[in-house]
């Protein structure tokens, strides 16, 4: 664990860069949350921005080692450690994505004791005259962290591959658009499904990333094979 | 001379587009400095690739330490350096040590500080792809010279470096065999041999993707031999006989100079010629000379 850290952020490629991904960035926009009093509308804001700062850190980090082109890192291929090394750098990265989510959506939550929809004390949303949503259970933040962490990691494979910047830039755009479009999804799910809810999107993005990681594993060892020939 | 091999090579073949490495037959002796000559693009640079382990799209057989060894141990064995992509562009000296000892357990971090302050390796805190190509190679060499290993695979290191720290790069090598007490073997390439040739035991001369010769420095100084000789009148004869028999002839207004196996040397019979042993850099140059296909 101590050894997939260390070798983790000697694969950030600046000295600052590190210490804004590990400790600065989740605070700040932690302490956004929490100072904004716990509202919903500001998860809706912090949400974007947190996708597209995963984005671009996988664009920085990432991209020369998982792209198509077969950028070999012979240090690290000469060792028999050399893939297993770069699992465990790919996991260590997912893993801290996920913590960072966590961190950032749980902890209003956590803090006020639930979400609310907006202004000030609490909204109950009617609608046809029916009251809808009253108080928003955590539950539904679990949901939104794995629909963003499954549109990140999704994304994030993709926008690594491709050397276009506008194919880059229009699959972040999609990425974006489903978010939004699934944002309040969560809300309008009855509070005695809401586990089970929980449950099928923790599954599908533990198989998106079981997916993805085997895909850039694969991709790796590849690299051992030459194109030509 | 009796020895045995470190490496054994059979039948190996990598194709690429217009190119071929084929191999038939190989034994790189065990404890002795193997070099591994040949001009650019012979081969040389994806024959290593294909020892250290980050080329395996070959055919044929290649064998360390007649197979005792499992992969793992193998790879913990072998040092290697390359030139191409060979550390992370962002990674400072630093990151190096961190790196290294994650991913070899053989890697000793107070070893490889020391072998940075011998190589005066200075601007610690720059980025790799920042540093000169002489200060990346070493940090590279202080890297691979920082683990224990029995077998040294070194792509071009003296290429990159000042004439005192190729001399130095001679010393190393030189040490790390003798402590090895004939257990420790460097194989490395070059296309300048006459920097290396004082290291040098055993030669290898790849041309085309094949080996053309190959054998123990002293044993090749006896097989071939240097010949100057003046041309003189009637030079016609004498100068078909040299083009026939001498390897990389060369001729100027006062003669010729060329290289030839010492037992061909009775064709210069009854000629005005001086024969000398030839240094191993001379063998190298005639010997590619007669398979080159350079004009």
């Amino acid at each position: 664990m101590k050894n997939a850290l260390r070798l983790y952020i000697t694969f950030i490629p600046t000295r600052v860069l590190p210490w804004l991904v590990l400790v600065v960035y989740p605070i700040v926009i932690t302490l956004l949350s929490i100072t904004s009093g716990g509202y919903l509308w500001t998860e809706f804001l912090v949400m974007p921005f947190v996708y597209m700062v995963e984005l671009l850190l996988a664009l920085i980090m990432f991209r020369e080692l998982e792209s198509k082109e077969p950028v070999r890192i012979e240090y690290i291929h000469s060792s028999a450690k050399g893939m297993h090394a770069f699992g465990s750098v790919m996991m260590a990265d997912i893993i801290r994505r996920f913590i960072t989510a966590l961190i950032i959506f749980m902890t209003p939550a956590v803090w006020y004791g639930g979400l609310h929809m907006g202004g000030s004390g609490r909204i109950t949303l009617e609608i046809d005259g029916e009251t809808a949503i009253e108080n928003v259970s955590p539950l539904c933040n679990m949901l939104v962290i794995f629909a963003l962490l499954s549109v990140i990691e999704l994304v994030g494979y993709l926008i690594k591959r491709i050397r276009s910047g506008a194919l880059v830039l229009t699959a972040a755009i999609i990425g974006y658009i489903i978010l939004t479009a699934f944002g309040f999804t969560p809300f309008g799910i009855p509070g005695k499904l809401l586990p089970a809810a929980v449950v099928v999107a923790a599954l599908i993005y533990l198989l998106i990333v079981i997916l993805i990681y085997k895909a850039v594993m694969k991709h790796e060892k590849e690299k051992y094979y030459d194109s030509q020939g | 001379m009796d020895t045995t091999s470190v490496i054994e090579v059979n039948n190996l073949s990598k194709k690429f587009k217009g190119f071929e490495l084929a191999i038939d037959e190989l034994n790189i002796p065990e404890g002795f400095a193997t070099a591994l000559i040949g001009e650019n693009g012979a081969g040389k640079s994806t024959f290593i690739n294909i020892l250290a382990g980050i080329r395996r799209d070959y055919e044929g057989e290649v064998k360390f330490y007649d197979g005792s060894l499992g992969e793992k141990e193998l790879r913990e064995s072998i040092g290697y350096t390359g030139t191409d992509c060979y550390f992370l562009p962002h990674w400072t000296v630093g990151d190096v040590e961190t790196v290294s000892g994650i991913l070899f357990d053989s890697f000793h971090d107070d070893r490889y500080r020391k072998l940075c302050d011998d190589m005066n390796i200075t601007e610690r805190n720059k980025a790799f792809s920042k540093l000169s190509d002489g200060m990346k190679m070493k940090t590279i060499l202080s890297a691979v010279f920082a683990r224990d290993t029995k077998l040294l695979l070194l792509d071009e290191p003296a290429s990159p470096l000042d004439p005192l720290m190729r001399d130095k790069l001679c010393g190393m090598i030189r040490e790390y065999i003798d402590e090895g007490n004939g257990e420790k073997s460097v194989l490395f390439s070059t296309h300048n041999i006459a920097d290396m040739e004082n290291v040098t035991d055993y030669a290898v001369i790849i041309e085309q993707g094949r080996v053309v010769e190959q054998g123990f420095v002293e044993d090749l100084k006896e097989k071939y031999v240097m010949v100057k000789g003046e041309l003189g009148e009637g030079h016609t004869d004498v100068r078909s006989i040299a083009e026939q028999t001498l390897h990389g002839c060369t001729f100027s207004q006062y003669g010729f100079e060329g290289l030839c196996q010492a037992d061909s040397i009775e064709r210069f019979a009854e000629m005005d010629i001086a024969v000398e042993t030839p240094t191993l850099s001379q063998i190298c140059v005639g010997v590619m000379k007669k398979y080159t296909v350079l004009r």
